[in-house]
């Protein structure tokens, strides 16, 4: 016996606590205190409810007053035309809009997101159309309106606000047990899964067809029998002024006020927003000088109640967007701990196929790693990798002897993402007025991540960065893309690099406006079409049917119509012929002659680098290793031996 | 739900006028829907209120300030689209990054502070909106009879329509909107301002909407309900044409214009909307794309 407790001991203690409320909670509050707790309880289920299928599973659905309309549709054709007793009714009206909500989830079986919400939109307009189509053949006389009698079963009739108040606590608990037993066991998972990664979900063996209608069946059907409750509970039921779209978005608003995916927010969340017009109100009457409804302006509580409220839905929505109950300390916890189990079960599904293929790049890695880092045997290349952080000082001393201002200055760039992963310790880096310059490294050196700081797209992902990127005198770490773009730095990213759904002309004119150019949109299209002929040819074609090396050409014109001063070519090999990469880099070549402007080049292909390049560096491990012109680089014995493979 | 009663055949002629008047009220709205999804991947379920807000404030500026009508027409529409450009940018652009449902929820917030406000200034009463012309009927061959409201509303309608077509066809400004909703990081790297551009698609969106607002509080009547009517009905145009489409917004409204009319000459009016409902179920189950979309991206 003391065992049998003991392994049940939370249930006994939630069975005790919620006959402890419901014996001195009716006893001890009355009046309009009591019908509001009542209202509460009465939300609460709906709001578990709308949790588990939106929160926890993932569907976004705006159909709780749909479902609330199907259970009362059901409540007055069994009760009032059939004359059903009131548990059968309970019973029937779980089933059916259980049924009702598999019936929503078809869409969700090939939709998602705001699709969803919009079939269930559609959902609750039929299913309000119908209601009230029976509600104007079926209701007779001026009031427009169903009422019911007091529901009894077993001798018990529930009428008075404090009999309601046990049997809405009740159902309240049932709901809140079922809800989070549900949400702590194999169900629960298998939702969170779909919901936080539908695909990797089914690769676990998750049956997602019938996850999904089962979230939506056990939530619709508890919403169901809550709005049976509410059709008993308001006697008088008009279905058009009761289940309207704002009661269903305020059962999104207490899942969002509450706690996204935490039973206990919902409770949280319903309380807020069955409390909100009693705040309001007490608010409003203790104003000194209130006197509602004067005046020229007719002010009403509710209206100024809904506003508050929709003003408290815009303030969670952007101050606390998973609600409030998640800014409990203890509330993530559970969360976070389910969370790390769901990534190591997908970190071991994911081992397997990739496994040789990392071991392989483990091998790998020491090996390129050791070569790079040995010294350098040409003292030329060590020296210029020297001068690179003293340029940062003053004019740098240019392997090729020139002595001019550089264009852009990297100087001990370093980059920390998350606070814990270091992708770019120590880089330093300068391109010199109308040269090409090759940043060359194996995977993982940092060459991406350089590229993004130059470019702007770190300081959009919240990255940590210290260093300088000086461009024209500015630094301009911390600048947004476009401003870089606009002022001379144009990326020309490795994939992505058109606007696929527009035109080539349409692609060249897709550019910002940069200050003192002032060419007219024929000027760009006539300087293109020279530079790039096939392009002209080819100029109300839209982009995505280009090739890659077209693709390539439309991009580098698109970075000339923006008057880069230094292009930033990341892969331009990548998925390219080998002929087409030739003429591309001619095309660079007479880039640089023509316009004066300076790439740098962000390359694997370190053969056609070195072809093209007047200085290279090459990353290693996030940091600056050797650097120098393409010359000393091909002579170089490392650079043979570990990228020409010579 | 049986049919009340076919219409006779030599209506038919009559209802098909209607039904393209109708839809064309309709493509604004649902060009609304569009653009803002196109721009910034959000349903903005505020469209209804802020389309009611903006033909209460043409109904003040005309009728209560007497203002000329253009003017007021004006007032009211620089408001609106300031407003829909400032709600983007004061409200939406922190929430950049985060999953769907944020913004829609948000929206359907600003959605209940703007209804309950217009409420609060204006009161519950339906207004008449000011007259512009005369009204008359034209008897057309084929049995068509139209009036001057309607042809009127048509026809801003169209030029609403081509307004947007050539900003999105002809200017700068088109194509950098075009490229900023296809890839805003490529549109970023290529200089484009792409929070600018989208208040500004924003500011056209509410402009959009408020115009059809106002063209139909003129067919009909202005108040409160108009928010649903017009605005939240407008998104079923806009899915069945295909979210994100211009030429998919132009076809969606006119076919809803058809179901909202046919659907209250055999179903009686109570259910012109019920059909419009059935209709974007049938499209979101079989094609969810919609007529004239691409296929979708938000696929599970």
């Amino acid at each position: 016996m003391i065992r049998y407790l003991r392994r049940h001991s939370r249930a006994a203690a939630v069975i005790a606590g919620v006959l402890v409320i419901a014996w001195i909670v009716p006893r001890a509050v009355t009046g309009q205190n009591l019908d509001t707790l009542d209202l509460f309880l009465l939300a609460v289920p709906g709001a578990v409810a709308l949790n588990l299928v939106m929160g926890i599973a993932g569907q976004a659905t705006i159909g709780s007053a749909a479902f609330m309309a199907v259970g009362a549709l059901l409540a007055t054709i069994l009760d009032l035309r059939w004359h059903w007793p009131f548990l059968v009714v309970i019973v029937c009206a779980a089933v059916v809009t259980g049924l009702v909500g598999v019936i929503a989830a078809l869409p969700a079986m090939r939709l998602a997101g705001i699709y969803l919400v919009v079939s269930t939109l559609a959902l609750f307009y039929l299913v309000l159309y119908v209601a009230q189509t029976y509600e104007a053949d079926n209701v007779s006389g001026g009031f427009g309106a169903f009422s019911f009698v007091a529901p009894s079963s077993f001798g018990y009739t529930i009428s008075t606000d404090s009999q309601w108040f046990v049997v809405l606590l009740l159902y309240a608990a049932l709901v809140m047990v079922v809800a989070t037993r549900c949400s702590r066991g194999k169900y629960g998972r298998a939702w969170r899964a779909i919901r936080d990664r539908e695909i990797a979900a089914k690769t676990l063996g998750i049956d997602v067809r019938r996850m999904k209608f089962g979230a939506f069946f056990l939530s619709s059907a508890i919403i169901g029998v809550q709005g049976v409750l509410y059709a008993y509970f308001l006697r008088a039921l008009d279905f058009g002024s009761t289940f309207t779209l704002d009661l269903a978005i305020s059962y999104v608003a207490m899942i969002v006020i509450g706690g996204w995916g935490l039973i206990w927010g919902s409770v949280l969340g319903a309380a807020f927003v069955t409390g909100l017009p009693y705040l309001v109100q007490d608010f409003g009457l203790n104003l000194p000088g209130w006197v509602p409804a004067q005046g020229t302006i007719q002010v009403d509580l509710p209206e100024i109640e809904a506003s508050l409220y929709g003003v408290a839905i815009i303030v969670f929505v952007l101050a606390a967007p998973k609600g409030l109950a998640w800014l409990l300390p203890w509330a993530g916890r559970a969360a976070r701990r389910r969370a790390d189990r769901l990534i190591a079960a997908l970190g071991r599904e994911r081992a397997l196929p990739e496994e040789p293929v990392a071991a392989e790049r483990a091998r790998a890695a020491p090996e390129m790693a050791g070569a790079l880092a040995e010294k350098p045997s040409s003292p030329v290349a060590s020296a210029a990798s020297i001068s690179v952080p003293a340029g940062m000082q003053g004019p740098a001393s240019q392997p090729s002897g020139e002595i001019s201002q550089p264009v852009l200055s990297v100087g001990h760039l370093r980059v920390v993402y998350g606070g814990l992963s270091v992708a770019v310790a120590d880089v330093s880096l300068e391109v010199p007025a109308s040269s090409v310059v090759a940043v060359l490294g194996p995977n993982g050196a940092g060459k991406t991540t350089t590229v993004r700081a130059i470019t702007g797209f770190l300081r959009t992902e919240g990255v940590q960065t210290s260093g300088k990127v000086l461009f024209g005198g500015k630094d301009i770490l911390g600048w947004t893309p476009d401003a870089i773009a606009r002022s001379g730095i144009v990326l020309v990213p490795e994939r992505d690099k058109v606007f696929t759904t527009l035109t080539v002309e349409e692609n060249l004119l897709a550019i910002g406006r940069v200050r003192n150019s002032g060419r007219s949109r024929a000027e760009i299209l006539d300087r293109s079409y020279d530079l790039f002929p096939s392009l002209g040819a080819r100029r109300s074609i839209r982009a995505g049917f280009l090739s890659g090396g077209e693709r390539q050409m439309l991009a580098l014109a698109r970075a000339l119509a923006l008057d880069a001063r230094l292009l930033v070519i990341d892969e331009m090999s990548l998925g390219v012929s080998p002929v087409v990469v030739l003429r591309l880099l001619e095309m660079v070549r007479r880039i640089v002659a023509d316009h004066g402007a300076s790439v740098l080049l962000v390359e694997q292909n370190v053969v056609a680098a070195l072809d093209v390049a007047d200085l290279v560096y090459i990353l290693d491990r996030g940091q600056t290793g050797r650097s120098g012109t393409a010359e000393q680089m091909k002579e170089s014995d490392l650079v043979r031996k570990s990228y020409l493979g010579v | 739900m049986l049919i009340a009663a076919l219409p006779p055949a030599g209506e038919y002629p009559s209802l098909a006028a209607s039904s393209v008047m109708l839809g064309a009220v309709y493509v604004p709205v649902a060009l609304s829907w569009t653009l803002i999804f196109r721009a910034t991947k959000v349903l903005n379920f505020a469209t209804g209120q802020f389309l009611l807000l903006g033909t209460f404030l043409y109904y003040a500026l005309a009728a209560e300030f007497h203002w000329p009508l253009y003017a007021a027409l004006l007032g009211s529409l620089v408001v609106i689209a300031a407003l829909g450009a400032i709600c983007y940018a004061l409200l939406l652009r922190p929430l950049t990054g985060l999953d769907l449902f944020g913004p829609v929820i948000l929206m359907l917030g600003v959605g209940i502070v703007i209804t309950n406000v217009t409420a609060i200034i204006w009161g519950p009463s339906n207004r008449i909106l000011p007259n512009v012309f005369t009204d008359r009927n034209y008897h057309l061959p084929g049995g068509i009879v139209l009036d001057t409201i309607r042809i009127g509303a048509f026809i801003i309608a169209l030029v609403s329509i081509a307004f947007l077509l050539i900003i999105l066809r002809y200017t700068r400004l088109g194509v950098q909107m075009k490229a900023a909703a296809e890839h805003p990081t490529l549109a970023s790297q290529a200089g484009i301002r792409i929070s600018v551009i989208y208040m500004i698609g924003w500011a056209v969106a509410c402009f959009l909407g408020t115009l059809a607002g106002i063209t139909y509080a003129y067919t009909n009547i202005l108040g409160a309900p108009l928010a649903d009517n017009v605005g939240n009905l407008g998104i079923a145009p806009a899915l069945i044409g295909g979210l994100g489409s211009v030429p998919g917004a132009i076809v969606g409204g006119i076919l809803v214009g058809f179901a909202e009319t046919f659907g209250t000459a055999f179903f009686g009016g109570a259910a012109a909307d019920a059909v419009v409902w059935v209709i974007l179920l049938c499209i979101l189950i079989f094609r969810p794309q919609g007529i004239l979309g691409t296929p979708l991206v938000e696929r599970v």
